[in-house]
Parts: structure tokens; sequence; C-alpha cells
């Protein structure tokens, strides 16, 4: 210890006096303090969403990796490359310690110098996020975040540098053998792994240099202002850090490295060079052609020759190190080789297309869900279901769909003989005696495990799991393959978020073919897809699931966990589809409205974002009872701010995917995104209500596939209309000039994601206009008429207006075609407008111009003291109607569609446009 | 006692840098003195463990330098190499802690700065204990390195070339430091100045070529060559059969040379050798073989065409 202490002592006291060490750390802390310090000056005034301690550490953490390789390998060589200089082999010569003790030491002062430093980072975004008022609520995140990506990172390289350093006795040369065993080492290694299809990732994202690039890249973008409307980035989730998913993506990362880093410094021990040289000679005869070239070989061999008469320890440290590297390989082909195993029967069942699925005569009756949920993410359940032969003939084949991590414990089917059989996420199960027709059939299933679901990492986007995996089995070069050992099991239930869907609560009988989609041509969309299930039979499910109680859990139902007798218990039955059956939850804060029908849950530093949204969450619930004549209301709903994926850098995703997404409704449970969650633009609870009775609605009738989103939202609008929450633009719509294209394209034409202002702004004021030229009751009687038509083809826009005219008598024909099919949309001005005196009357004459396109039927309304009289005028594209009106009172003003009733584009100067004062 | 027995190292060119080594050494000091490149730093590097030998075997107080006895030699020997530097940026008192701890020096922190500060003042150097090594001049470096070769109070000493490239002050301070410590411990003095092994060792070997040509008392070296050094004109070529070793200044400012032949040279008067002559000799008769020389073996004996 004495000997370690002087190590220590002389590391610190050496670097602190270097200027390369004292340039190398001020440099450190400032361009790694960088990110924070961006976020505390630049982006926390700029941006209205709330700013948690984790947005500085998460920033840090962009930059920092690459930054601790360059600081850790610079700190490393400064005395390492002077020693050979400073000839400072005397005293070491004479010391009484071995090579193995000398090299290990100087690393273990290294590393006590090196890991104090990269903590500063992480030390200064938590000063910039205490003095920005966001308190540390999770400290664990910040000590695991350095853990992981920091420590095995700054310890690693460290090693590498002084052993290479070391070796090679120039930094430069150093950095050639570095850089060569990183490229052609494993470019060699990867060509005899490819024999074996298998290839050893490299650690670009390990040492960060791709992160650093991106938030370069990001941060310029973001402060454009135009960029920031949809990409409000600098969020970084709040939710609690999940360490084993942490170690689970750094292992495979860093093992070969760490390994390699060990060998390295095993290697070196034979090199420190308290010794002089001893090589045996190596004469050159005078007249050999190749003399120069073989003297200077002579004098590099010489120069590079390990010590002489090494010791025991560090021949035991050089094996060890070998052996250490054949572990560090002997894991990542071992893991390679089982994902392998993995990703080829998940291959096999997605392609072999035997798996028949369930008869659709046979439905579900009920479904009684019990069991219990802990803390490692492992549920054990006892489910029972009953199905029913609804149709006329024996079915003896029943199809389900399970989680691909649960394992089964028991499937008994009373008073029948079963045979099962079990492919990554199939079962299916064989009854003897087949179900009768009208027969019932009762299914008791045991299971216990921890859900989840695998991720290969051989998907590119757009890319389905069966492209990817055939593409892995036909690739050619090592560089087409995928390193499998990094494959990731993603678990439905972590200390980050509990996302329980179906399949995860025991089987769900699957009624669709499970035959891939054909291969897609379309670049970015992904074919060879598993189908989604078409048939949805609504059973009465029970659940009685016990969680851990620092958990909130809800369900599609909307029914919530609540401490009972100190169990935290998520009871309640409800009528739903299984397939649509979901529990989501995570360690959040629940407050409930005072009925205890609604309920928000929240991270827990976001507990006032919660309350402010509860409020209008429960008056939209309430509002929602008069709708839609007809429609059951929404009587209960669930909230939940929902964390992204866990992620080690504590990200939404890679830079270019800090998108602001949307908000996740299933049935009744609402998860919106944390990105969301934080934003400060007020929650859209009608919206969201409304869209829980949209959705009810699409749910009475087959929508045309392509126009399901279209509906949705001319649906969502009129709901959201009818409980009085619409704006006042009626059927106006506005915005700023890279809104135009969206404002002229045919709306049938819309794509979801890209074409968002059609959706959220133009349908809904289209859809104002209908009903104004309708009637409401006329609108409703037409939606009711459209959607409980019976027929084979599913329902389309055009056959909505075709309903529409037909109850409203009114046609809306050149309307669809205008706006629908066509890329119209008026624009509409007051021309010439003028007043002439009649004796006792006032004539007001006038003309609507519209500079737009598309036929627009518009009122005018002239104002004359508390006299009003109103003029319709019938506009085509880019042309101009007259109106005249008599009035028996001195007119004063005339004003274009002052209830803004019909559809047309406005600007900022529409106000003193559409509104003419007269003089007389 | 040292003792090195048939010491060989032949280097990677096929350079024979130790040809045959026995070497005893006992107390006090003995000085090796021979030209650059003639393998004295090879040879105490072997010595000091530092580097291998490519045959031979070394004892040092009776333990052989097998791999598993070297660190407890180690500690038995000091060394100050020819080209010391300490670190630049630890200051002379920090530096000698330094290389304590590495000797792992059986003292307490407090009985050990006492230990380092007694070394600082026997080298005079506590002026400048706390001042940055690489401020030091040449001389305190050299003094410096001393005091590191004695932290661990080594029970023999073994100096490189310790005052090549010192200015005549700093020489004979330095002189004196060593003679001081060889009454207490064995010291191998290594040089090529002559006057250094003059003044300071009762005991001395000559080295030329990786060869040792003498091992002796300095007196024996020049009975060697008694009588055979000539001294002849300034002016005049070296006389056939004769190896010139050098122009001098005689008292009355005339300049003359000294020449070694077995024989009267023409012209030539009898001159008293001196240790620098006899040494020259030496290695002018290394460096021509078949001249007749001095015996090369041991004091005493004879070549065979010596006139004794």
């Amino acid at each position: 210890m004495r000997l370690l202490r002087c190590f220590l002592g002389t590391e610190w006291r050496l670097q602190w006096r270097s200027l390369r060490f004292r340039s190398t750390a001020a440099a450190y802390g400032i361009l790694c303090g960088l990110p924070s310090a961006v976020v505390f000056f630049a982006v926390r005034g700029r941006t209205e969403d709330l700013l948690g301690a984790n947005v500085y550490l998460a920033e840090t953490l962009e930059v920092q990796p690459f930054l601790t390789v360059v600081a850790a390998a610079l700190v490393s060589g400064n005395r390492s490359g002077h020693q050979a200089l400073e000839q400072t082999w005397p005293p070491l010569s004479g010391a009484t310690l071995g090579n193995f003790g000398f090299i290990s030491r100087r690393y273990l002062a290294l590393a006590t110098l090196l890991l104090p430093l990269t903590a500063l980072p992480p030390a200064i975004a938590a000063g910039f996020a205490l003095a920005g008022g966001s308190p540390i609520t999770h400290p664990e995140t910040w000590i695991w975040s350095w853990l992981v990506l920091i420590v095995p990172l700054a310890l690693s390289v460290s090693a590498i540098w002084l052993a290479t350093v070391t070796i090679a006795g120039h930094e430069l040369a150093a950095l050639v053998a570095c850089l060569a065993l990183a490229g052609l080492g494993r470019a060699a290694l990867n060509e005899i792994l490819m024999r074996f299809r298998m290839t050893i990732g490299d650690a670009g994202d390990w040492l960060g240099l791709v992160r650093l690039k991106g938030w370069l890249r990001w941060t310029r973008w973001w402060f454009h202002d135009e960029a920031r409307v949809e990409h409000p980035g600098f969020v970084a989730t709040e939710a609690p850090y999940d360490a084993a998913a942490a170690l689970d993506w750094l292992a495979p990362r860093a093992a070969l490295t760490a390994a390699v880093a060990v060998l390295a410094l095993a290697l070196a021990t034979a090199f420190v060079h308290r010794t002089r040289r001893d090589l045996k000679p190596r004469e050159v005869p005078a007249d050999h052609p190749l003399r120069t070239y073989l003297q200077v070989w002579n004098r590099i061999r010489q120069r590079h020759s390990p010590d002489a008469a090494l010791g025991i320890p560090e021949r035991l440290a050089m094996v060890l190190g070998c052996l250490i590297v054949a572990v560090a390989l002997g894991f990542l082909i071992d893991r390679q080789l089982d994902y392998r195993r993995l990703a080829e029967e998940r291959y096999r069942v997605l392609t072999e297309n035997r798996s028949m699925p369930t008869p659709i005569d046979v439905r579900p009756l009920d479904w009684h869900i019990a069991g219990q949920l802990s803390e490692d993410g492992r549920l054990e359940l006892e489910v029972s279901g009953r199905l029913h032969n609804t149709g006329d003939e024996l079915r003896d084949h029943l199809a389900f769909t399970v989680d691909e991590a649960s394992r089964w414990l028991e499937i008994t089917v009373p008073g029948r003989r079963i045979e099962t059989s079990h492919a990554w996420d199939r079962l299916a199960i064989s009854l003897e005696p087949p179900l009768a027709p009208s027969d019932t059939v009762e299914l008791r299933f045991r299971l216990a495990g921890a859900p989840g679901e695998t991720a290969f990492g051989l998907r590119k986007r757009g890319v389905s799991f069966a492209r990817g995996f055939q593409a892995f089995t036909t690739a050619r070069f090592p560089r087409d393959l995928k390193d499998l050992s990094r494959t990731r099991v993603l678990p439905s239930v972590s200390n980050r978020r509990i996302a329980l869907g179906p399949g995860d609560f025991g089987p769900v009988p699957r009624y669709t073919t499970w035959k891939l989609t054909p291969p897609s041509t379309t670049p970015g969309e992904a074919g060879q897809l598993v189908p989604g299930e078409q048939y949805h039979f609504p059973a009465e499910i029970s659940l009685d699931l016990e969680v851990p109680p620092k958990w909130f859990v809800a369900d599609s139902c909307a029914h919530s966990s609540r401490l009972e007798d100190g169990r935290n218990r998520l009871r309640g039955a409800c009528r739903v589809a299984l397939d649509e059956f979901e529990i989501r939850g995570g360690e959040l804060t629940a407050l409930r409205s005072p009925g205890g029908e609604t309920v928000v849950a929240a991270l827990g530093p976001h507990r006032q974002r919660a309350q402010e949204i509860l409020p209008s969450l429960a008056q939209a619930v309430a509002l929602s009872e008069s709708a839609w004549p007809g429609l059951d209301p929404v009587d209960g709903l669930a909230v939940l701010e929902w964390p992204p994926a866990f992620d080690v850098d504590l990200q939404q995703g890679t830079t270019g995917r800090r998108r602001r997404s949307r908000e996740l409704l299933l049935g009744r449970l609402l998860l919106i995104p944390e990105a969301s969650f934080v934003d400060s633009e007020p929650l859209e609870a009608a919206r969201l209500v409304a869209g829980m009775l949209a959705r009810g609605l699409m749910e009475r009738r087959e929508l045309e596939t392509g126009q399901a989103h279209l509906f949705r939202s001319l649906f969502e609008a009129l709901m959201i209309r009818r409980m009085g929450q619409a704006g006042d633009e009626g059927a106006t719509v506005s915005g700023p000039s890279w809104y135009n294209f969206q404002l002229r394209m045919p709306i049938l034409e819309a794509r979801p994601l890209q074409n968002e202002v059609v959706f959220r702004r133009r349908l809904p004021a289209v859809m104002v206009e209908v009903e104004s030229r309708t009637g409401g009751q006329a609108l409703h009687a037409g939606i009711e008429s459209f959607l409980s038509r019976d027929r084979s083809e599913p329902g389309t826009m055009r056959e909505l207006f075709s309903d529409l005219e037909a109850s409203s008598g009114v046609s809306l024909a050149r309307m669809y075609e205008d706006y629908f099919v066509g890329r119209g949309i008026p624009e509409l001005r007051l021309e010439e407008v003028r007043s002439v005196r009649l004796r006792d009357r006032w004539r007001v004459d006038g003309k609507v111009r519209n500079e737009g396109h598309g036929e627009v039927i518009c009122p005018v309304v002239v104002e004359a003291g508390s006299e009003e009289v109103h003029a319709t005028v019938t506009v085509d594209t880019m042309s101009a109607a007259s109106f005249s009106v008599v009035l028996t009172s001195r007119p004063h003003a005339v004003l274009l569609d002052p209830r803004r009733t019909c559809h047309r584009r406005v600007t900022k100067a529409s106000p003193t446009l559409e509104k003419a004062f007269l003089e007389n | 006692m040292i003792e090195a027995r048939n010491l060989c190292k032949t280097y990677p060119d096929g350079t024979e840098a130790l040809v045959g080594i026995d070497l005893t050494l006992g107390d006090g000091m003995f000085g090796l003195l021979g030209p650059n490149g003639a393998g004295k730093t090879t040879l105490l590097s072997i010595l000091v463990l530092a580097q291998e030998p490519s045959l031979g075997d070394r004892t040092y107080f009776g333990i052989a330098a097998g791999i598993r006895e070297r660190p407890r030699i180690r500690s038995l020997i000091g060394y100050l190499p020819q080209e010391f530097a300490p670190v630049a940026s630890l200051s002379g008192f920090e530096y000698l802690l330094y290389c304590a701890e590495l000797r792992r020096v059986p003292l307490r922190r407090r009985d050990l700065e006492r230990r380092l500060w007694a070394l600082l003042e026997a080298v005079e150097l506590t002026h400048a204990a706390h001042r940055r090594a690489d401020t030091y001049s040449g001389g305190m470096i050299r003094r410096l390195g001393l005091a590191q070769a004695l932290v661990h109070s080594p029970r023999f000493l073994v100096v490189d070339e310790p005052t090549a490239g010192l200015d005549p002050e700093e020489r004979i301070r330095f002189r004196h430091l060593i003679t001081d410590l060889a009454e207490e411990i064995p010291v191998l003095l290594s040089t090529h100045i002559v006057e250094d092994v003059e003044a300071t060792c009762p005991r001395l070997g000559i080295i030329a070529r990786g060869r040792l040509l003498f091992d002796g008392e300095p007196g024996e070296v020049m009975r060697q060559v008694e009588g055979r050094l000539w001294r002849v004109s300034g002016d005049s070529p070296v006389p056939p059969g004769a190896l010139g070793l050098g122009r001098r200044a005689g008292d009355g400012g005339e300049a003359f040379q000294v020449v070694y032949a077995p024989r009267p040279v023409p012209g030539g008067e009898p001159s008293e050798p001196t240790l620098e002559e006899a040494f020259a000799a030496f290695l002018a008769l290394e460096r021509a073989p078949g001249t007749a020389s001095p015996d090369t073996a041991s004091p005493g004996t004879a070549s065979a065409d010596e006139p004794s």
C-alpha cells in the first residue's frame, strides 16, 4: 500500500505540474460542460418545456464519451512518453518491484486521476440543473450513467494507451498501432468469423463519436425557429434508470475492448525497459544486398525488444491477459450463437406458414386473469377463459398468440385431451374431442416468466425482421453481417416502464392468418410483416393483478391500481377485445378526479403538470355525454405519462428522431409521450376524449384502410365541435407560409404524420362548412346512415358525402371535388362595396372575389344599426360575384361571412379585406 | 564481495562488448578506466542487473544473480548511471522520496525524511531541495544522482562517468564525496578521466574493446611501462617501432612527445611514467597488436617478449 501511495502521490504531483494535463483537464471540463451550459443559458429561456435535471445530464452525455476517450489518451500518454526521455529508469531499475508491479500501480494511479476528472462534467451538469431550478430526483441515474457510459471507457482507453505507448515508446507510434489493431485486427478477425457467419461489431457507438457529431448537428439546427416547431428536442426522460438493461447494452460492446486493454497492459510489462535490451546477436553479412534494410530492422528490433529476464508475475499477467481475451471472445461468440438460434427459430416460424389461425366462429366469452407482478419483471399468472363455437362445424384446432419470453407451467382443458405445440410467439392446441357447434370449452393456463421482446438489431428503417434476417443469412462479406451479440431483450416490465400487451397475460386467440405480407417495393415501407389481427371479438375480461407498491398500473378499460389492505392491486372487469387489452404503468404518481373516473399518472418531477391536466380531462369526460347521441360516453379515463423505452444516453433516441410523438390511445387508456407531456402547450383534453369517441364511431363499420385516419380526424373534429371545445376559426384556415402546400393539397392525398395540417386544421374547417350547409341534424343522420349500412365493401369518404347529400338534400358534390379530390381552397375579399340612397331606402352593392380555387357559397352580411341583412353569393375559381342588398335603415358596414361558416383561407390581411365600412 | 566470472556480452550487430571479464570487487574504491566504447557502461549495467550478460556468472556478497534473488540483490546496489536525469518536474527532495519509496526503504515517514535531508546535506543540496530538478546545474544533478543511489543505504555503489562534463570545482567536490563514501562501502567508479582514478582509487582496472587489460594498483600500471617511455622532440616524427602517446609541454615551455618503445629510440630520453601515460600506453598497445605489450592478465606477470 505504501508503494501504491507513492505511485499515486507521484502521478498526481507530476500530472498536476504538467501543462498537458492541466490544459487537457481544463478543455475537458469546458467542452463537456458546454452542452449543459447551452441548455442553461440558451435553451432554458427559449423553450416552454419543462426542463428536468436529466436534460442537463443527457446533453452532457452526448459529448462526454468521445471527449473522455481523447482525455484518457492524453493523460495516460503524458508521462509514458516522457519516461524514456527523462531516463527515469535508474530508480525503477533499482526498485525491488517487478515490471508488473510497476505497470499495474501506474495504471491504478492513472485511474485515480482520471475517474474524478470524468466525474467533473456530470457535476457541472448537476450544478447547472440546480441553478436552473431542476432538482435531481433520481441521483442513481446520474451515477449509473457515469458508471456505464464513462468509467469503462476511461479505464479501457487509459489501459490501452498506457500499454501501447509503453510498448511503442512514442505516442505517434502508439496511435498507428491502435488504429491498425482496431482496423486491420478487427477486419482479420471478422474474416475468420465470417466463415461461421459471425462478426464483431465496431465500438463506434461506445466511443461516442456518432453521438458527438449528432449533438453538434442537432444543437445548431435547433436554434432555427422553424425547425423547433416539430422537433422540440432537449427532452430527456425523468424515469428511473434501468441499470440491468444498461449493463446488457454495455457488455457486448465493451467486452472485447476491455479484454484487449488487460492483455495490452500485460504485454506492456515486458516493455517497461527498466533493464537494457537483451538480444541475441544477429549479424548482417557485409556483402548482403539488403544489409542496409537488415541493419535498420536490427535497430528497430533492438529498440522494441522486450526487457530481459521477465519475472513470474509478468508471465502470469500475459497468460491471464490471453485468457481474458479468449473469455471475452467466447462470451461474444456464445451470445451470437444463442441469439442466432433464436433468430433462426423466429425466421422459420415466420416463413413456414404452417400455423393455422383459430376459426373465426370460435369466439371468446370471458377471460379471467389473476396473478402477480414482481419487481424483477416476473409475471406469474393463472388464466382461465371460455371459447364458444358459434358456427355449425366441429372445431378441433385453436391458435393463440403468446409472449415469446414467457414460460409455460401448465395448460389444461377440462374434459378434453389436448396436444399443444409452441414455437416462438405461437401456440396451437388440438382438442379431442373437438368443439361442437354451440359448445363451449374452458382453457386454463399457468404461466410464469419475464415477458419481453428480443430486438436483434437486424432491421434498418423500413426493413422487417424477415427481410433483415434473410439478408443476414445471405451476406457475402463481414460488413454485411450484424453483430448479433448486441441483441437486446427489451423487457415488458422494468423500473423504466411497464408495457404488458396482448399475449403477455396469456394466450390470445389468433384469427387472422400469420402469412407474411408481400415484400414492399416502396422505399421506407416494410414488407414481409405479420399482418395485424383483423378480428376483434370482445370478451368479458376480469383482472386481478397484484403489483409492487411502488408501481402504478392501469389497463385499457381505465381501471387502475389501488392500495388495498397494504397490497397494490389492479382489479376490474370490462368488455373488450382480448387483443386490445393492455396494461401500462411505471413508477408514476397518480392523481384522481373527485369522482374517481379520471386518473392522471405522471413521473414524480412532473406531478405539477398532472395537476394542471386533470381538471380539463375531467371536464372533457363530462362533456362526452352530450357529444353524439347514441354513442356510449367515456365513463372513465386513465392518462399516463409515457417515458421512452430505455436508451443508455437518456435521450428519446438518436438525434434525428428527437421528434414530438403523438398520444397513444389504448381503449380508455391514454399514453402521452413524456416529450409531449412536458410540453407547455395546454393539453387538448377535448381532442383526446373526442378521439376516443371517434374511435367508438369507427368501430361500427369497416372503413377504407387508406382513409381510416381521415375518418378518424373527421369524427374527432365533429366530436370536439359538439362538445363545444372547437376554436373560433370556424371554417377558415390560416397558417404560416410553409403550410401552403398542405392547405392546397387534395385532402384524400394527405398522409398521416406527413400532412398533419390537413388532418388537424383543414378537415375540421371543411366539416364546419358541411355542417353549416347541411344542418346539424342532417349531418348526424347522414353519418349514422353511413355507419349503419351493412355492406361488404368498406366505407369511403365519397359514400359519406353521398349519404350527407341524401339526408340533407344539399348538394355537396362540388365541394367534394374541389377539396377532397382537387387542390381547391378559396381566398376571398370584398370589392367595390358601396351604398346608394333610394329615397327611404338604401341599397348596398358590391362584389366578392375569389382569388383562390374552388367554388364557394358564402354569406354576406350588411349591418345597419340594429338590422342585419344577409345575402349569399356563389363564387367560382378566380372570379367575382356581385351582390346587392336593399335596407330600410342606413348601412354602415358589410361583412363577409362573419361567423366563418364557409371554408376559405384567411391571412393577416383578411380582417380588412373581408369587412367594408360604408360612408354615406 | 562482488565477483564476476567470464562475463561476455555480444550485441546484435556482432559487436563483442565484453569478452571474458573476470573481476572481484572488495572494500574501497575501484576505478574502471577505459576509452569511449570500451564496454564500461555495459559491464556496469550487467553488474547492476540492468542488463543480462550473454555468458558468465555474478555473485553479490555470496548471492548468485538468479531471477528470484534479483530484488534482494538490487537492494544491495546503489547505481548512478552515466546519463542520469531526475524526473524534471519533481523537486530534489520529492525525487529522492520517490526513489526511496520505490526502493521500499523500511523507515517511517519521519525517519525517512530525516534521512533524505541528511543525504541532501551530504551532497550539499539542502538549499535546492525544493527546487524543481530541471532547474539544477549539471553538478547538482550528479550530486542528486549520487543521493538517489545512496537512498536505500546500499552495500555497494556503482558510479558511471560521474564527473564527465563538470567544471573543475564540481569535479573535485564530487571526487571528495565519492572518496568519503568509499571509506564505508565498496565503490566502483567507471570513468575515462585518469585524473579521477589517480586521485581516488587505490585499485583500478583498464578496459578496452570489451577486455579487461589490467586489474591492480595504479603504481603497478606505471611499473608495467617503466623504462619503456621515451621523451623525443616534439617536431620529430614517432620513431620506427615506437608508439606515440601524445605531446606535452616541458618545464621550460618547450614541446616534446612521449613514445612507448621496448628499447631506447634514437634521440630519445627516458621518461618517468605518469598514470595517464601508462594508461595511454596500454590503449596504444591494444590498438596496435603485435607490439610488445605490458602484462594484460594480472599484476606482476609479463608478456612473452617483455624485457623485464
